[in-house]
């Protein structure tokens, strides 16, 4: 894996929907698109501290854009990234291989 | 519809810099989205503002790591910086190294002497309590005899004990070898008084006193580790002192000194002879108390005197007038030293202000150099906050490596320090044994350092930062001009205090140089001494001039000798003996005061003191002679006239108080320190007044310090329990004399000191000076081209350091006459007449210094190229 070394959860979530865009992507984009897929509230420092923390794991490569008459930053994914999101799947996919769960199920 | 204005700014403070715009941008964006979908704006609102306090955290967290990234950026830049100038960051090494590392070790010296308490409990209640006599003019001993300090004990109110000591030494008898360890003699309280108790055993008891009780002995914490090797069981153990066996009842704890007897090895009870036991006359040990609470010194020296007045109705002649002086312990223990560490703490602090000058002063033309490039970076965008963190960073990074190896080499020289004083010397000071850098020390000068760089380093940067929008126009040349007025400053402050230390070295050296320079008496060349003790079981006089002879016959056979003889009290041992004579014939009866000596008779010859007139003693002089003394030129002089030959004296302290004939006179020896009067000394020949201790003398072509195995191979040979100790050599003795080594110690530091205030202040002076020369490379240019020369160009050069330097040395020849006033208790032979022209002189070698800086940067400025200077921006 890359210098970054394992992905914590919300770090894999951001840099998934990263990988959705097939272009590049900005703050806004991402967080609506996790608040939509997730149903869960994101406020847009956490989203920005997270792809900073990606940006220094070199997950993500950013590019300074003020041409839209206002400062925005996009994102793509970098290779490294790709690996990572690929070996933070593996591990799970690993790690459920040939497990059934017990007791309470899931709900919803 | 516009989002909330609060929560965008709250936003826009949150955020670091490189967010900001874009995180608001977004916020903004879907806040529209939000208005243009589901028409509520409250909602809108609603949504803005959650967000806004759901962004604090993640928002807080990005500037600290911006921060850390900044700050480590920023290090790397100072990093960068300093390697670029290495002469820059070395000179500020060099200046802080010395300026701390002096700072640190002589505060820290300083502060266990003068500062720590005494290792006894509540120190601030025990004093010294000397018995004086206001008649007599010359400073009395102070000891006390035993029944005053049993009038005192019993009769006083101030005091919850009192406790005498008087120092000696023993012989330690092991099977096959003996060493001698110096004593002492306490009473039954003495470390009840103290506050002390014993680590292992016991306290000393009533039943320890009489002279019929077995002796027992407390063992000191050293001694018991170093001879003993800690061995616990030693309790209970009897061991041999002078052939004499003494059960060891204790042993003290490892933190326990007194340095009143600072080499004491041996604690054994006070028991007096029968003669010590009941004359009220014969003072003999000296005295501590211990206060009662609340008890003030002086209450206790009225209580003290009114019980001493009274014993002149019990001898009305020798305590008509009997006094007491109370001192507190710890100014009695540190004595004279008080001075000399005070006068070490200024200079010390002297060079310390000097190196922080020089600091300033470097920070100071680092900040303008850099002033050009402060305005660039106000101009690319720097906000005020970054300069002032990037120079703060920079004065970090340049200094803490500094600083910390200060600190180090303090530790260093404070290790040397301690090394460098005799032992004697160091444990008659507290705490210097076991001497560790002072916290306290540390914290000053590392205090002092930061201060300085934060001045002088931080705030040029923030005024930079102000003025930096008018960086292209004026601002920057007054500013220029400013900070060099400011360096100037610095430097004149520099060179008075350089100066003051250079007057302190020059009076130091011409001092030790007199003093050295006054004769002992003796040639002190070539001279071994030690002292031989007989132990108990010679009893008679008899018994110790068999001794006496076989000795110095073993002695005078040894190859390379070429004599030897024995005195009671070496020369710059102190007065020591000193009694009352009476001259026969003398119709007023007053008595004299000599110093009274008992020396073999080769002793003048082997010391090579002169006989002036008359003979000196005789192999003939025996027992059963007529008893003869031979007396010292002052007193033939002060008492007889010149012409004391033939006249005879008594003395009330020989038993039935015969008279002894004066046969001859010698020349002055000193008995008393090198820097004191001349004293009236008596001397008696051994063969008329045999004791079972002295020092022995022996004269070598060879070098004296190589003779200690071979004579005290001699003295084992007449007997192998009597070691011999105290082994020196007479020109050891010189050397080490406490007015000697007090004076060399100070003039040590101080010239180390002044060497350093020296190099830093012509440092300070080179700066400035060359700075100006390349200020001024235009103006030079220009002069030369309208036809100044080369040489009016250096003459111009050099004058830009005079103005400080001059001023410098004004303020330093007044301090430095202020100094020498803090110096007196240490100069010796100057006179009224001879501190001005030291200082004169002192004023020279910096004047000479300053004009050698000045001369580098003005030889530079003679070779500017007029056409270059002129094309030159």
């Amino acid at each position: 894996m890359g210098r970054g070394g394992y992905l914590g959860e919300f770090e894999q979530i951001v840099l998934l929907a990263v990988a959705r865009r097939e272009r590049e992507t900005y703050g806004m984009e991402i967080r609506r698109e996790i608040e939509e897929r997730t149903g869960r509230q994101v406020s847009i420092g956490a989203v920005y501290a997270t792809l900073d923390r990606l940006e220094g794991k070199g997950f993500v490569q950013p590019r300074h854009d003020a041409e839209a008459g206002r400062a925005r930053r996009f994102f793509t994914l970098t290779p490294d990234g790709i690996v990572a999101l690929e070996a933070s799947r593996d591990i799970q996919a690993r790690m459920w291989s040939g497990l059934k769960l017990k007791g309470a199920g899931r709900k919803s | 519809m516009t989002p909330p204005a609060l929560a965008r700014r709250i936003l826009r403070v949150l955020f670091p810099d490189a967010h900001r715009d874009v995180v608001v941008g977004d916020l903004d964006e879907e806040f529209e989205g939000h208005i243009t979908r589901t028409r509520t704006p409250a909602g809108a609102r609603r949504w803005y503002w959650t967000q806004t306090i759901r962004s604090i955290i993640p928002a807080l967290r990005l500037r600290v790591r911006d921060g850390a990234m900044t700050v480590s950026r920023d290090t790397r830049y100072a990093a960068r910086q300093l390697r670029r100038s290495p002469g820059f960051t070395l000179v500020v090494t060099l200046t802080l190294l010395f300026g701390v590392a002096a700072a640190t070790a002589v505060v820290s010296v300083a502060a266990a002497v003068l500062l720590r308490p005494l290792p006894y409990a509540e120190p601030d209640r025990l004093v010294s309590i000397a018995e004086t006599d206001t008649r007599r003019t010359s400073p009395s001993s102070g000891d006390l005899s035993l029944p005053d300090f049993r009038d005192f004990a019993r009769l006083n109110q101030s005091f919850v004990s009192l406790a005498g000591f008087s120092g000696g030494s023993r012989t330690i008898n092991l099977p096959d070898t003996a060493f001698r360890v110096s004593s002492v003699e306490v009473t039954e309280d003495f470390f009840r008084t103290l506050g002390v108790t014993p680590l292992l055993g016991r306290d000393f008891t009533s039943a320890d006193m009489p002279a019929t009780a077995p002796l027992s002995v407390i063992l000191g914490h050293r001694t018991w580790k170093l001879r003993f090797n800690s061995d616990a069981s030693m309790i209970g153990r009897a061991i041999v002192l002078s052939g004499t066996p003494a059960i060891v009842i204790g042993v003290l704890p490892p933190s326990f000194e007194f340095p009143l007897r600072g080499l004491a090895e041996l604690w054994l009870p006070l028991r007096p002879s029968a003669r010590q036991a009941a004359s009220r006359n014969v003072h003999w040990f000296e005295t501590i108390g211990r206060l009662r609470p609340g008890v003030t010194d002086a209450q206790a020296q009225a209580d003290l005197a009114a019980i001493a007045r009274g014993f002149a109705a019990d001898d009305p002649r020798a305590h008509a007038n009997a006094s007491v002086e109370v001192t507190r312990l710890s100014r009695k223990i540190v004595g004279d030293s008080r001075t000399i560490l005070l006068i070490l703490v200024a200079a010390a602090g002297c060079l310390l202000l000097v190196a922080c000058a020089n600091l300033a002063g470097l920070l100071l033309s680092r900040a303008t150099a850099r002033r050009h490039e402060a305005g660039i970076r106000v101009a690319l965008g720097a906000r005020r906050a970054q300069l002032i963190q990037q120079s703060l960073l920079e004065t970090a990074v340049l200094i803490t490596p500094a600083m910390m190896l200060g600190l180090f080499a303090g530790g260093w020289l404070v290790r040397l320090f301690v090394a460098a004083m005799p032992l004697a010397q160091r444990a008659a000071l507290p705490h210097l044994l076991e001497l560790q850098v002072d916290p306290r020390a540390m914290a000053i000068s590392a205090i002092a350092t930061i201060a300085v760089a934060l001045l002088f380093g931080v705030v040029p940067a923030l005024r930079a930062a102000q003025t930096a929008g008018a960086w292209q126009q004026r601002g920057v040349v007054g500013g220029s001009r400013r900070d060099h007025r400011a360096r100037s400053w610095l430097v004149g402050v520099e060179i008075a205090l350089a100066l003051i230390l250079v007057s302190g070295a020059a009076l130091l050296i011409v001092s030790v140089t007199k003093l050295m320079s006054v004769s002992p008496g003796f040639n002190p060349e070539g001279v071994l001494s030690f002292r031989v003790s007989l132990p108990a079981r010679y009893t008679t006089p008899d018994a110790y001039r068999q001794f006496h002879a076989e000795a110095l016959a073993h002695l005078s056979g040894l190859p390379a000798v070429s004599g030897s003889a024995t005195i009671s009290q070496l020369p710059l041992g102190g007065r020591g003996a000193e009694a009352p004579f009476l001259i026969d014939g003398d119709p007023t009866g007053v008595p004299h005061q000599a110093l009274i000596r008992t020396v073999s008779a080769g002793y003048f010859d082997v010391m090579q003191v002169p006989t002036q007139s008359g003979r000196v003693f005789w192999p003939e002089d025996r027992p059963a002679t007529n008893r003869v003394v031979v007396v010292n030129q002052q007193l033939a002089d002060s008492v007889f006239d010149g012409r004391p030959i033939g006249k005879r004296i008594k003395l009330p302290v020989f038993e039935g108080e015969p008279w002894w004939e004066v046969v001859g006179v010698v020349g002055d020896e000193r008995f008393d320190e090198l820097d004191r009067d001349l004293r009236p000394v008596v001397y008696f020949p051994y063969q008329q007044n045999a004791t079972p201790a002295f020092n022995v003398v022996v004269r070598t072509a060879a070098d004296p310090a190589t003779l200690g195995d071979s004579a005290r191979a001699a003295i084992s040979g007449v007997d192998s329990q009597v070691p011999i100790y105290l082994v020196q050599t007479m020109a050891q003795i010189v050397g080490e004399s406490p007015p000697v080594f007090r004076r060399r110690a100070v003039l040590a530091l101080m010239s180390l000191f002044a060497i350093a205030a020296l190099g830093l202040a012509a440092i300070g002076l080179y700066g400035i000076v060359s700075q100006s020369v390349v200020e001024r490379t235009r103006e030079i240019g220009v002069r030369l081209t309208l036809g100044a020369t080369r040489r009016d160009i250096a003459a111009a050069v050099v004058r830009s350091g005079l103005t400080p330097t001059l001023a410098g040395a004004v303020v330093g020849i007044a301090g430095s006459a202020i100094g020498a006033r803090g110096l007196q208790a240490l100069l010796f032979g100057l006179g009224a007449g001879g501190v001005a022209p030291m200082i004169a002189v002192a004023a020279m070698v910096l004047l000479a210094t300053a004009l050698v800086a000045s001369l580098v940067p003005a030889r530079r400025a003679m070779r500017v190229d007029p056409t270059e200077a002129l094309r030159a921006d």
